[in-house]
């Protein structure tokens, strides 16, 4: 049962990062949301998202380097300014 | 002299006489003793059923405050810690305790706790008109911890029933840092958080599988509880139903031991 329950969670994390627009290709996003089930539907009311993103850059000599900047697309001083957004729970 | 002799005479009579009945002592103490620790076992079970049966109650008709927290690291059902804490504590009266039985062999008794009531006032200070209704709720107790696995187990799909009602009555916090390749979602920390009151959900069936897992199932009729209060709540004509779940015994507690340093 703690397997199903991880389980769930992390489909439940997917459903909620899934839904913040712009992800980086590669990267990583800190994000909080207010969970509320309402007719069924599972619904995100998002207030918190910081995004690292993994740059990749070509140097001169050719050859590939990943370089990390950070961005912070709402952070928490705009929280429950974004509308909630929507997912159907299973 | 010889009143002398006679005197120690009737000292060793009186030390034979003890060490004859030193034997009978034994055989009372042995016949009776026994009886009297299954008698006190089985009122301590019956006793503890009584009164989980009647916290169950209360929790049911008064309500009770549920706080729940949730994390997991890397996907790992090792790492996965979930703690949640229940809380009650209600002066009622008029509760009936009947259909008590208990079984000599697993030592576990089962009470019912029954009330009948027209109005309370709730864990959040809100006046409840019962208009008579019956609740009820069985408990069970067991004097030795030996006997207490499929109990706790019970009591753990219990609670986790209470959770799962507060997360979706009350809604919840998720908090998460997730690793994103290639547009490839990768969960590297999760957690949930909840807090809420809950009052006038019932257990419709419980149970345990044949490892010794036990499941709750519990409802929460909205438009009853919104006719009890007075008042409009969210999800009218809704029926919530959830089902806890309660292991026997920690899988994962090995794994979790801390190691010691050498």
């Amino acid at each position: 049962m703690v397997e199903e329950r991880t389980q769930e969670m992390d489909d439940l994390n997917k459903q909620m990062v899934g839904q913040i627009p712009n992800l980086p290709k590669n990267g990583k996003v800190d994000a909080k949301a207010r969970v509320t089930n309402e007719d069924g539907r599972i619904i995100f009311d998002i207030y918190h998202v910081k995004t690292a993103v993994k740059e990749e850059s070509m140097n001169f000599g050719g050859e590939r380097q990943e370089t990390e900047s950070k961005e912070t697309l709402m952070p928490d001083a705009t929280e429950k300014t974004k509308k909630p957004t929507v997912s159907k729970s299973k | 002299m010889a009143r002398k002799y006679s005197k120690e005479g009737g000292g060793s009579n009186m030390i034979s006489r003890r060490i004859k009945a030193l034997p009978v002592l034994i055989v009372c103490v042995a016949l009776f003793v026994p009886n009297a620790w299954a008698g006190n076992k089985k009122m301590m079970a019956i006793m503890a059923a009584k009164n989980d049966a009647m916290r169950g109650l209360t929790e049911q008709v008064y309500g009770l405050k549920v706080r729940s927290s949730e994390e997991v690291k890397n996907m790992t059902a090792d790492s996965y810690v979930g703690k949640t804490d229940s809380k009650t504590s209600a002066t009622l009266s008029g509760i009936k305790i009947t259909d008590v039985i208990y079984d000599s062999q697993q030592d576990i008794a089962r009470a019912t706790a029954t009330m009948t009531a027209n109005e309370i006032v709730n864990i959040e200070g809100a006046n409840v008109a019962l208009n008579g209704k019956v609740f009820k709720h069985v408990g069970f107790g067991t004097s030795s911890s030996a006997n207490a696995g499929p109990l706790k187990a019970l009591r753990a799909a219990q609670i986790d029933a209470y959770k799962q009602l507060a997360q979706q009555i009350a809604g919840f916090t998720l908090e998460s840092q997730t690793s994103v390749e290639n547009y490839m979602l990768k969960s590297d920390l999760i957690q949930t958080k909840v807090q809420a009151s809950l009052a006038l959900s019932e257990i419709v069936d419980f149970g345990w599988d044949n490892s010794g897992d036990a499941y709750v199932k519990m409802i929460l009729k909205v438009d009853e509880v919104a006719a009890m209060l007075g008042e409009a709540i969210v999800g009218a004509g809704e029926v919530i139903e959830v089902e806890g779940q309660g292991a026997v015994q920690d899988d994962f507690k090995k794994a979790k031991a801390p190691t010691k340093k050498p």
